[in-house]
């Protein structure tokens, strides 16, 4: 009789547990991570991100190719042109820009547009800004189509043609367009509206208007080889406006902090990390500055140890000085204690564009003025004081006016624009790519595809090798 | 039987770390002065399940064992979180059946069949969106959130799937069992096949999505593989007892499908140095795929014609496979009054390590291969590719630094930082006395047993410059690539066993 009993009870409690189950299995919410999130901690995420990538890494790839660094052991790969498969590389790609930057923009837009069109305003400026980084770098990259998560999990690659110029047939809009709808954008009613929450222009939306049409100008002239009319008619439009990056204090800068985890990457790579004293001052770019006579600027972008520049030859495999004695990037680049921005367009930056348009294009403005403006932008900048800088341009008259042909004078512009960008490697690379300035001869050793050639654009990913729409095979780097 | 089953798993990590302790050896939070983080995670998980067994037997030599269950699990989407196991099995004792098939050779001897459908549910989590604190970079430079009173989050990078499947994995074995010579030798032998579909993983997928990897059902991966276990013992009697036990298995593991068009996924976890261990189609789970130096026709290295170093590498090439042929073990007791001798024996014969350990240092110029001959240039073995499509002999000299830094060591040299994971190892060797007998017994104490063990005594690795088994990952999906590991820890001590 008990096992009967018992045995009933037990089919009754399963049927009873059968009922109430829904509710008991329902338990698969995540308290760890939240399903949502508002605009205000994702615009942080995206700031730091656009600055960090630009310093990280390819920062630092591009700063060995261009030769303001050479490597010592550890980055010797990117100064020798072995870039295929360097995980520094592909962790930008696919840990910064794509993942991290590119999809939380994709994802902030997406909240704000509608309601808040003042934070999907400064992502449209955010997001041209980290493609446009994309497309300098790789060439035709997904663009259009990417960053959508599950909606399109193998983006196109668009052409960098359409990415600049757009192209309406194929439903892609230009970075330059993008940047217009990211202005336009910030003069529409907003609900939410940011503030400290932007960690680089704290909520002050005329001075993002003013980023965007700043690298609209930049955007323009990047294209100066191929689209000069478009890229000459961009450039007076924006001069037209009259609201661009005209002063240090506007500019397109990034801050880091001081303590542990907030630094600047390149403080923590070159300086305290565990890779430490892996690169310094390239022997030919402490040749150029002396040659011009600018070693007051080049003793803030570089540590002068016990009054002496040091440096190291790209590719050589001869022993470095010692650590201590090593010319490394000073206070200017990476702060004193971490805390050196990451300059992503900056008022000298702007100068020597306007500069390079007063020659190639005549648009109105001297360009003597602008290149002097420029140069003086970046000593200031760079902390030489008013005195120094007057005593440079009394001394130096040669270095600091415009002569000879048109061609002789873009290469002065570009020559100065590359000095001043020691710390933003990429834009250097950019420049060089397109105009040949500096002239700068291959590092010793050199590998990669070519190693007559310094590489023209970075390799695609073997991991990305699973989107179908990769060029296959992956092109060269010469 | 009918039976019920209900499996709650709560895990809850709450964690606080600093540096700085103002008081030597008083490991408290308080005694902290730099906090480096503060964090938990938590999880909670559920599984309900109802199942029903059956079993028939004939007289003393036949039995079979049926069962069945269902399994509903909080981890799957609603509409898709039940599956169903079941097996069928039978196994058949000939010497019960047949006994004039017993002898003093053969006393005991069964054979078994059986097979069986399992099913799995997702890692917790894996179906809603969910969105971290974030930090960007790795050790070379890395910057997390907060930042001062800033709080910066992000959507994860691994894609929620809310369509998910139960995994299902089906095998089919057969094995026997004997008995020889009065259970003086055992025989157990065992050969199974099974195939998983369905399998949950986090495949990865296109960064340019957004996103690197996605919760999907995919795939379809092959196991097959035998195993033997082999007893004897060579000596019984009152005093002495001697056992050796052999085992021996061997498995064969195939990736068949994988998700879509997909033909190499990574597995998760750490890497680094441009290589990746991945599921690829044709190759076993686990493959470590990198990139190699060209091959002339006849198999030697392409060398470039101008530099003297290796010719550009080819990427998406399989490296290194880190799965045993096969592995052996031997177990030897020998007892003698209340002593008790053993010692462990094992080998493990193929399979491939991957050492960063002697790429980095090899790139350093600190292992004694580097510093024959240091300062003379080195030539690096292979051919160069002529204009005609002959190849010659290469004789470009390159300094040394270029030819260990570049060439054979640090990221650009992984191809050759392989070696062959063939190790023989005597896992642990113990000596053990048992008081039992020597009048400790009392009304309390029931038995005393003191044993003294020693553990990795010895290892012999022929072709690899390191201890191939040393893990980098701990419990994660990832071997046989070694990342700058601590060397195996050897190990003595001595254990007292009290029963009462």
């Amino acid at each position: 009789m008990m096992k009967i009993i018992s045995k009933y009870t037990f089919v009754g409690l399963s049927l009873l547990s059968l009922v109430s189950c829904k509710k008991f299995i329902d338990v698969n919410q995540n308290p760890n991570s939240p399903t949502d999130v508002q605009p205000k901690v994702l615009l942080p995420t995206t700031s730091m991100g656009i600055g960090f990538t630009n310093v990280n890494q390819l920062g630092l790839a591009a700063g060995l190719m261009v030769q303001h660094n050479a490597a010592i052991a550890q980055w010797t790969a990117f100064d020798v042109y072995n870039l295929d498969g360097q995980t520094g590389i592909t962790n930008a790609w696919s840990f910064e820009l794509y993942n991290g930057i590119i999809n939380n923009l994709r994802i902030l837009i997406e909240k704000t547009q509608e309601t808040s069109p003042a934070y999907s305003g400064i992502a449209k400026i955010q997001l041209a800004y980290a493609f446009g980084l994309v497309t300098d770098l790789w060439g035709d990259v997904p663009y259009s189509e990417a960053g959508f998560g599950l909606a399109n999990t193998s983006p196109r690659y668009d052409t960098q043609q359409d990415i600049y110029k757009g192209n309406a047939a194929s439903g892609i809009t230009s970075l330059f367009d993008l940047i217009r709808d990211g202005i336009a954008d910030l003069d529409k009613t907003s609900t939410l509206k940011p503030t400290t929450d932007d960690p680089i222009y704290g909520g002050d939306l005329a001075k993002w208007k003013r980023a965007g049409n700043s690298l609209i100008l930049k955007f323009a002239m990047q294209m100066s080889n191929v689209e000069s009319a478009l890229a000459k008619s961009t450039i007076e439009t924006v001069l037209a406006g009259n609201n661009f990056i005209n002063d240090n204090a506007l500019n397109f800068s990034v801050p880091f902090g001081t303590s542990a985890g907030n630094q600047n990457p390149g403080y923590v790579r070159d300086i305290i990390g565990s890779f430490k004293n892996n690169q310094m001052l390239s022997t030919r770019f402490l040749t150029l500055a002396r040659s011009l006579n600018d070693t007051v600027r080049l003793a803030k972008f570089y540590t002068k140890p016990n009054n002496v520049f040091t440096s190291y030859d790209n590719g050589a495999t001869v022993a470095a000085v010692a650590a201590a004695n090593r010319s490394q990037y000073n206070a200017y680049v990476v702060g004193a204690t971490g805390e050196g921005p990451a300059r992503l367009i900056t008022n000298h930056q702007v100068k020597f564009i306007l500069a390079e348009a007063a020659i190639r294009y005549g648009i109105s403005g001297d360009a003597n003025t602008y290149y002097q403006d420029g140069i003086k932008a970046s000593m200031r900048l760079a902390g030489m004081t008013d005195a120094e800088i007057n005593a440079y341009f009394e001394g130096n008259p040669a270095v600091v006016n415009l002569a000879g042909t048109n061609e002789d004078k873009i290469k002065q512009i570009i020559t100065q624009k590359y000095i001043s960008l020691v710390g933003n490697g990429i834009e250097a690379y950019n420049d060089y790519r397109r105009t040949g300035y500096p002239v700068l001869a291959v590092a010793q050793n050199a590998t990669g595809d070519d190693p007559t050639t310094i590489p023209k654009r970075l390799p695609y990913l073997a991991t990305e090798a699973n989107n179908p729409n990769q060029p296959n095979p992956r092109p060269k780097l010469m | 039987m009918l039976g019920q089953n209900i499996n709650q798993r709560v895990y809850q990590n709450p964690y606080i770390v600093s540096s700085s302790l103002a008081l030597p050896d008083f490991y408290n939070v308080s005694n902290g002065s730099n906090f480096n983080g503060t964090g938990e995670y938590s999880s909670k998980r559920r599984l309900l399940g109802h199942f029903a067994q059956l079993n028939l037997g004939y007289k003393s030599y036949l039995n079979t064992e049926f069962t069945a269950r269902v399994d509903q699990s909080s981890t799957l989407p609603v509409n898709n979180n039940t599956y169903l196991y079941y097996s069928a099995g039978g196994s058949f004792v000939f010497t019960e059946a047949f006994r004039e098939l017993r002898s003093d050779i053969l006393n005991f001897g069964k054979v078994r069949l059986n097979y069986a459908q399992v099913g799995n549910d997702a890692p917790v989590y894996s179906i809603d969106n969910s969105y971290s604190s974030w930090s960007f970079g790795n050790n070379t430079g890395s910057f997390s959130f907060p930042y001062g009173t800033l709080t910066g989050f992000g959507a994860s990078g691994t894609l929620p799937n809310a369509n998910l499947k139960p995994e299902i994995t089906k095998s089919f074995e057969v094995g026997a069992n004997l008995g020889l010579l009065k259970d003086r030798v055992t025989l157990d032998f065992t050969a199974y096949w099974s195939s998983s579909i369905n399998q949950i993983m986090s495949i990865s997928i296109p960064a340019a999505s957004g996103y690197t990897s996605q919760y999907v059902n995919a795939g379809k991966i092959n196991n097959k593989g035998t195993e033997i276990s082999l007893g004897i013992t060579p000596v019984k009697n009152s005093e002495v007892t001697w056992t050796m036990n052999f085992t021996f298995s061997r498995n064969r593991n195939e990736v068949k499908e994988l998700f879509g068009d997909i033909k190499t996924a990574n597995v998760s976890g750490l890497r680094f140095g441009g290589v990746s261990p991945s599921a690829r189609i044709g190759y076993p789970l686990g493959v470590i795929v990198g990139s190699k130096v060209p091959r002339s026709p006849d198999g030697q290295y392409l060398i470039d014609s101008t530099t003297g170093n290796f010719a550009v590498q080819i990427t998406d090439q399989v490296v290194a496979d880190p799965n045993r042929k096969w592995i052996a073990g031997l177990v030897n007791t020998v007892s003698y009054k209340g002593f008790t001798l053993s010692a462990t024996l094992d080998y493990k014969y193929g399979g491939d390590i991957m050492s960063w350990t002697v790429a980095t240092l090899r790139s350093n110029g600190s292992l004694y291969e580097t510093a024959i001959d240091r300062e003379s240039p080195k030539i690096l073995p292979g051919v160069i590719a002529r204009a005609d499509g002959s190849y010659v002999q290469n004789n470009i000299a390159i300094p040394a630094q270029v030819y260990w830094n570049t060439n054979m060591g640090g990221i650009g040299g992984s191809e050759f930082t392989v070696f062959d994971a063939t190790t023989f190892r005597i896992r642990e060797a113990s000596l053990g006395y048992d008081f039992s007998n020597l009048g400790v017994k009392n009304k309390f104490v029931n038995g005393l047993k003191l044993v003294a063990f020693a553990r990795n005594l010895f290892f012999s690795a022929p072709n690899s410059p390191i201890d191939p088994e040393l893990s980098t990952q701990g419990a994660g999906n990832i071997r046989g690539l070694e990342l700058q590991s601590a060397p195996n820890t050897r190990s003595f001590g001595a254990s007292l066993k009290v029963t009462f």
